[in-house]
């Protein structure tokens, strides 16, 4: 109560010494810790790659890098509180193919991705392995082509929902090698992944991360992987690209965006982190574990690979007839 | 038989290495103690705490994580018994019946029952967990989108009676429930349902916030609006006062057995969760009751079956998890990723190539088990100060904790708003005398209901004739049927013989 006369005193000094460090916060930047939303609960691959970084992150940065799941939307929630947050580079958002998907896709929401963003780097990506049921007989992706093509029905495949990147997967698969396919929706990748291993439906674009353990066991195929590169886990399968469709290139991937105007000092202090971050011994060995392919690079290379992939996704949309609204 | 023991000791020697005890007993009771505040989950907890486990040893990480998972359901009936504030769908279930025995004064027997109970259905799953699990683990693969739909079915007709009062106003509230069900994107077409350009609603209402709602909330604005402190007063706890009689104890162990069993069924099964156990357990000894009618009243059946099922179902959700690297739900997803990231691959494989691992883990589910039973006794007498907390303490203390814990979910602060919304929602009802566990029910099991009826027709090619070729589809459509066929034939012969005697009510 006495002190209530020093207050304005307080909040005039607070106010200068803000103008006055406002040109040094850049120079000082973290000096506060920083927050990186995630899009997804807790457990996916995105939250674990996004962890492990932040983790090794604030170690290098000196100030605490947290975490914070908004799940919702196909992460359009915590897309849409990154979009709003202030641009200073201690809210950021774990960018993912959904983000692409999302725009392609074209929902009605209040933001503009990538427009309202600033790119910081990609972090990594989860190439989907192509698998069919053990008991459809196929061994390889022209076998499984074959039989697309004899079956009465279309064959049905399993993904994690409408609008995921195993679904557009699958279905950029089909348009590609102009076969007839059925879509089987269900609540995430592991879902479908246990329907395929017990032989309801044929065969499934999932994420290395959901399929690795049915793999091992035997209980379904692998017949290609979805990235350029063939899977450091799956060395022995081949790549669509390699095998069915050239130039097939999908994944669960994700990296690192600000909001637009996040200052160019802040982006080039936030990637150099994650570059040393994604150099040190706990993030590769737990990105490796993890079945996830550690990128990197600089904040154009991530800029110019969204929008490939925004433009991508829409066609595949528009040729698959995929409307949400 | 010697190989499982030999294995359960080799278990215990690596549970009982200090290390391991000591992240055993922490996760156990930071579980417990989150379990005990309304609405802070354990998912929280553990995605916080999972940047931990990144420079342990995997086997101590997972005997933590697991620790916090089943020690959050020790402390979650806490607040149902004695505030009528349950913190997830499956302890508003049990505070169906505590409550009203916290009502009658007997919140210290309730919570001893309820302690006891749990840790009897979390030791019989692990029981299950040790001799049957890799023959158990195939019966999650058993169950596609058309078993669950005809079993979801049969859950609803059995559980449609689950509140007290009329049947018709029950039944209004199920579909009420399932109609809130619909909210969100359509899982088969991707539209977006009722969400009014809002994208917190896209996945649906948040469960938790309204159980918080309709039960929580609303109590505390009858309380209000009554104005007067309606409790008994708590008088000195005694040991002695919490202690059930003998009679009281022998009426816990039937329903104690049978949701037991129902939780380790329905904890195998991935993506159904302990809430439809407790659900399938409370409505499963209502129909066993001699007297189905005081359940709601404060029943010790009625509080022993869904606790005994929900703590069997968190230990029995670790077998399909670990051995066919399926996690049932989000905790478990987490589990799945914790072990992934240490280069463990969860499945068949586990049990022999990790023996450490797995059986360490099963002997430090016992061991936490124990732990939280000796914990638990002599914080009952603490519980109980709760009681005797003036409300006007006692009510915005709850408020505020409600709100963290609703926020930690997901950090929405809209999910909070929701809070608000059923809690007024929830005070229209009981104003209307609606029971509010039916619409819990048709939210829970509504979404569930919808995407496994869809997908089944979308896999049989839209032919019905699939939900008769699948055996245990049959066999759940059956009893449903023979069970709407009983109720039938018993409220027409209720009505014949009022008609008999028509001076008889």
């Amino acid at each position: 109560m006495k002190f209530d006369f020093l207050r304005p005193a307080i909040v005039a000094a607070v106010g200068i010494l803000a103008v006055a460090s406002s040109s040094s916060a850049q120079e000082n930047f973290p000096s506060k810790p920083i927050t990186i939303l995630v899009g997804f609960s807790a457990g996916s691959s995105t939250d674990v790659a996004s962890r492990l970084l932040a983790d090794s992150m604030g170690e290098i940065l000196g100030e605490r890098v947290l975490v914070e799941n908004r799940p919702g939307a196909a992460s359009n929630v915590a897309t849409q509180a990154v979009a709003e947050a202030d641009a200073d580079g201690y809210t950021l958002l774990m960018g993912t193919v959904a983000n692409t998907i999302n725009t392609g896709l074209k929902r009605d929401v209040s933001f503009d991705f990538p427009g309202d963003f600033t790119p910081v780097s990609t972090v990594g990506a989860v190439p989907m392995i192509l698998v069919a049921r053990a008991d459809l007989g196929v061994s390889t992706i022209d076998e499984l082509l074959a039989k697309m093509k004899e079956s009465d029905d279309p064959l049905l495949y399993g993904s994690a929902g409408v609008g995921t990147a195993p679904h557009l997967s699958a279905e950029l698969f089909a348009s590609s090698t102009g076969t007839q396919v059925t879509h089987v929706p269900y609540k995430g990748s592991g879902d479908a992944v246990r329907d395929l291993a017990a032989g309801r439906i044929d065969f499934v674009f999932a994420p290395q991360s959901s399929a690795l353990s049915a793999i091992s066991e035997g209980s379904i195929v692998p017949l290609a992987s979805s990235l350029l590169k063939r899977s450091s886990k799956l060395p022995d399968t081949p790549t669509v690209d390699e095998t069915a469709v050239k130039g097939f290139d999908t994944s669960v991937w994700f990296g690192l965006v600000a909001p637009a105007g996040t200052p160019e000092t802040v982006i080039a202090k936030l990637n150099d982190a994650v570059q040393k971050a994604l150099a040190s011994e706990t993030v590769s060995k737990g990105f490796a574990n993890s079945g996830i392919e550690k990128l990197g690079g600089t904040p154009a290379e991530l800029a110019e690979y969204i929008n490939t992939e925004v433009s991508n996704w829409a066609k595949v949309a528009e040729d698959a007839n995929i409307t949400v609204e | 038989m010697s190989d499982v023991l030999s294995n359960l000791a080799h278990g215990f020697s690596v549970a009982l290495a200090p290390e391991m005890l000591f992240l055993c007993i922490a996760g156990a009771t930071i579980g417990m103690a989150i379990g005990v505040l309304p609405g802070v989950g354990a998912l929280a907890t553990i995605s916080i705490l999972l940047p931990f486990t990144f420079h342990l040893e995997p086997t101590g990480a997972i005997i933590m994580l697991a620790g916090i998972f089943y020690g959050a359901q020790y402390g979650g009936s806490v607040a149902s018994i004695l505030l009528n504030l349950p913190g997830t769908a499956s302890t508003a279930v049990t505070a169906l019946d505590g409550y009203p025995l916290t009502k009658k004064g007997k919140a210290g027997v309730a919570l001893f029952v309820t302690t006891i109970v749990s840790f009897a259905g979390g030791s019989f799953a692990i029981l299950v967990m040790i001799f049957l699990a890799p023959y158990l683990a195939s019966i999650a693969r058993e169950f596609g989108s058309t078993e669950y739909f005809s079993v979801m079915l049969l859950a609803l007709i059995a559980a449609s009676t689950l509140a007290p009062g009329s049947a018709l106003k029950g039944l209004a509230m199920v579909i009420f429930g399932l109609l809130l069900g619909t909210v969100g994107a359509d899982s088969t077409t991707g539209y977006y349902r009722y969400t009014f350009g809002n994208l917190e609603l896209v996945d649906g209402l948040n469960l938790i916030a309204v159980v918080m709602g309709l039960f929580g909330v609303s109590e505390i604005i009858a309380n209000l609006v009554s104005g007067s402190d309606s409790r008994q007063e708590g008088g000195t706890v005694s040991l002695k006062s919490m202690i059930p009689s003998r009679r009281e104890m022998s009426r816990t162990v039937g329903p104690t057995g049978r949701g037991s069993v129902v939780g380790v069924i329905v904890g195998i099964l991935p993506g159904l969760g302990p809430q439809v156990a407790s659900f399938i357990a409370y409505a499963l000894e209502k129909k066993a009751s001699k007297t189905p009618e005081r359940f709601g009243e404060g029943m010790i059946e009625g509080i022993s079956a869904p606790e005994a099922a929900n703590n069997a179902s968190v230990q029995a959700a670790f077998i399909p998890t670990l051995t066919l690297g399926i996690p049932g739900d989000a905790v478990m997803a987490v589990m799945v990723g914790a072990l992934m990231l240490h280069g463990i691959l969860p499945g068949p494989s586990l049990v022999v190539e990790q023996a450490d691992l797995f059986w360490g883990l099963i002997a430090s589910f016992w061991i936490g088990n124990v732990i939280l039973l000796i914990l638990n006794i002599p914080l009952i007498g603490v519980w109980l100060q709760v009681l005797r907390i003036p409300y006007r303490i006692l009510y915005p203390a709850i408020l505020m904790l409600t709100c963290i814990g609703v926020y930690s979910i997901r950090n929405s602060g809209f999910d909070v708003a929701i809070v608000l919304i059923f809690g007024l929602v929830g005070h229209g009802m009981s104003l209307l005398r609606l029971p509010a566990a039916p619409v819990l029910l048709g939210l829970v099991l509504g979404p569930l209901f919808e995407d496994h009826l869809r997908r089944a027709l979308i896999i049989g090619r839209g032919d019905p004739v699939i939900f008769l070729q699948s055996p245990i589809s049959l066999g759940a459509l059956l009893i449903a049927a023979s069970l709407l066929a009983w109720i039938g034939f018993r409220s027409i012969s209720n009505i014949l013989s009022r008609k008999k005697k028509p001076e008889g009510t």
